[in-house]
């Protein structure tokens, strides 16, 4: 007997009982579509932030107070490093120490940030005030919507001008031009100079377009303040950017100690985050698995319930010819077929799913979770199978013809 | 199909039984289901079997049907020992030398006439087109050539014995054992089934039939009779019974 026989007996068998199949693969279809949604949600996450640290620029060198990495690998201890930043900033000799490794460095951007309220009119609202240099939209790439960025020589003489985030902008102006506008932000009045493209939220996180953009000057002046909370150096596109780091690092450990500041580029902190990342996807995949084999219990007990049912049946194939292991694998495709058609069935779901979360979520369907959910599915009905299957094959034909 | 002159009855065994018992273990007791028993048909014979509940009867089907192993003895198919084949040169033997004809009819439910008859040439490996057309062949000449689609359950008795014949014949076997196979007829089509088989035999099939109704066993060429797992004795025509 080929196997195209054995898959059409197998095939004939389920189709048989029709409503029973349909629930026995309903336990393969939720495991292998919360599988496969969940492994595309966390892969979908991981492109996404993967996609926006690019877009920050892959030239930047990140430099920030406290030790940000731990030595095992990963993000250090919350309570470590925020102590160190808290205790440690930078200034103004670091930006101009910095500036000096023309070799190296093309632009440095920095900032402080404060909270504040700002007003138009009778509209306020509440929103973080970032006070940078002119650089700083070059070096961290803020497109604007309209308007302009402030300029060195405003940033120099500290003037009041402002940059407003696209929700600010919203919330404050609504469809009036807010252009040229008076605007107060604490006590002070400043004009709007430009208005920020939207950027989006951060998953439920804060807004990134809650926010207005300053002169460090003003800021310092306004605030009294010199502190500076972050640099980032723009290195020079004609040397390898680990060179860079090495330069910044030796520079900055003149001033400071090795634990009071970090430099690093995107793919250093992009890399444990994907770490992180792909450990919570593993984790998710893997309580959804639970599902999965809670299904595989649900074939093995309808299988066995089969071979119950179908024992003189067994006992006839066997009079009629049937090897043992004939009646194994017809039972063994019959289990896989189940669970392989449950498995394509919740890959569907999956997708579908996925497509449906998309413009809220960046869910992403990849090929190694396709076929994740297509073997696992397989090896489900062949691993929960075979126990129904051996049971079957090992029945005597007599004691099988006789069973009532 | 078999074209044999009945003549050759007294040709060549094709099943010979020498010496064979059959005893299994029910919990603590040994049960001896078939005492050591000869026995030996030639191609083309028609003998039955019989005797009351509990002889043996079923034992000595399943023994000499290769569906089960004897404790003792040797048992010859045309000719080749076959006592010590496993498991699955026993069920090739089942499958090419030998054909069933259950008291139960014994056909899948939800499974076509037509299928059901070519059931054992799916395991000889056949091909459909042609599994189809051997069966359809004989669904014709067993009278059941317009009830090819229909399903067990929408044949009379009789017809689905029909199709458990013209299953035992589609591999052309060598044996044919036909186990109380109008236990669940009605008379009418109880003579019909018997008219078969004998037009089988006609044909120069051979065939062990297992009863325990005498009426049928006088339609053999040869009556053997076991009580308590003994071969009591053996009767030819014209049948002369004691009590």
């Amino acid at each position: 007997m080929n196997f195209t026989n054995t898959l059409a007996i197998a095939i004939k068998a389920i189709f048989t009982n029709k409503v029973r199949s349909a629930l026995t693969m309903l336990g393969v279809i939720i495991g292998v579509s919360s599988v496969v949604m969940l492994i595309s949600l966390g892969k979908g996450l991981e492109a996404f932030v993967v996609q926006s640290f690019e877009d920050l620029g892959s030239n930047n060198i990140y430099i920030t107070p406290g030790n940000l990495f731990s030595e095992e690998g990963g993000f250090s201890s919350i309570q470590n490093s925020a102590l160190r930043a808290k205790s440690f900033s930078f200034d103004k000799t670091d930006v101009k120490e910095l500036r000096r490794l023309r070799q190296y460095v093309e632009k440095v951007a920095y900032y402080n940030a404060q909270s504040d309220t700002i007003r138009f009119l009778t509209n306020t609202k509440q929103t973080s005030i970032i006070g940078s240099n002119a650089d700083y939209n070059q070096v961290l790439i803020t497109s604007l919507n309209k308007g302009r960025w402030f300029t060195n020589s405003e940033d120099e003489n500290g003037e009041r001008v402002v940059v407003l985030g696209h929700e600010v902008a919203d919330e404050l102006f609504g469809k009036v031009d807010p252009l040229s506008k008076k605007v107060r932000i604490g006590a002070v009045t400043f004009t709007v100079v430009g208005v920020a493209e939207k950027k989006g939220g951060g998953f439920g996180g804060p807004s990134f377009d809650n926010v207005i953009y300053i002169p460090f000057e003003t800021l310092s002046r306004i605030y009294n303040t010199n502190d500076i909370m972050d640099m980032t150096v723009k290195s020079r596109g004609d040397i390898e950017i680990a060179d860079a780091i090495t330069a910044v690092e030796a520079n900055m450990l003149k001033r400071y100690k090795d634990d009071e500041f970090s430099a690093y580029d995107q793919t250093e902190i992009l890399n444990v985050i994907q770490d992180i990342l792909s450990m919570i996807t593993i984790t998710l995949g893997g309580i959804a698995a639970i599902s999965l084999l809670v299904g595989g219990i649900g074939i093995m007990n309808i299988m066995l319930v089969s071979v119950t049912e179908r024992t003189k049946e067994i006992g006839l194939r066997k009079a009629l010819g049937a090897t043992p292991n004939q009646i194994l694998i017809q039972f063994l495709i019959e289990a896989a077929f189940l669970s392989i058609l449950g498995g394509v069935i919740g890959l569907g779901l999956a997708f579908v799913g996925s497509l449906a979360v998309q413009p809220i979520f960046p869910a992403k369907v990849t090929i190694e979770s396709v076929l994740l959910a297509f073997g696992v599915s397989t090896a489900v009905g062949l691993i929960f199978g075979a126990a129904p299957a051996s049971r079957a094959s090992r029945l005597s034909p007599i004691e099988a013809l006789r069973y009532e | 199909m078999k074209k044999k002159a009945n003549k050759m009855a007294n040709s060549q065994p094709v099943l010979k039984l020498d010496n064979v018992c059959k005893s299994y273990q029910l919990g603590t007791q040994l049960i001896r289901a078939l005492e050591c028993i000869d026995f030996t048909i030639n191609e083309g014979e028609f003998v039955a079997v019989i005797g009351p509940s509990g002889s043996g009867k079923s034992t000595f089907l399943q023994v000499a049907s290769m569906l089960a192993e004897p404790s003792q003895g040797k048992i010859f198919l045309k000719g080749q020992d076959v006592t010590s084949y496993n498991e699955v040169q026993r069920a090739r033997l089942r499958n090419q030398e030998i054909g069933f004809i259950f008291q139960q009819f014994n056909l899948l439910a939800r499974t076509s006439a037509l299928d059901n008859v070519a059931l054992p040439l799916v395991y000889a490996g056949v091909e459909m087109s042609e599994r189809h057309q051997r069966a359809e062949s004989l669904l014709k000449k067993v009278g059941l050539g317009d009830r090819l689609k229909n399903k067990p359950n929408e044949l009379s008795g009789g017809q689905q014995q029909r199709v458990a014949i013209a299953r035992a014949l589609i591999n052309d076997p060598s044996i044919i054992f036909a186990d109380e196979p109008t236990g669940n007829l009605d008379s009418k089509t109880n003579k019909e089934v018997m008219g078969l088989l004998q037009q089988l035999h006609k044909d120069g099939r051979t065939i062990i039939l297992v009863t325990h109704e005498l009426n049928l066993a006088k339609t053999a060429q040869r009556i053997i009779t076991l009580r308590d797992g003994q071969l009591l004795a053996e009767y030819k025509p014209p049948y002369k019974f004691k009590d």
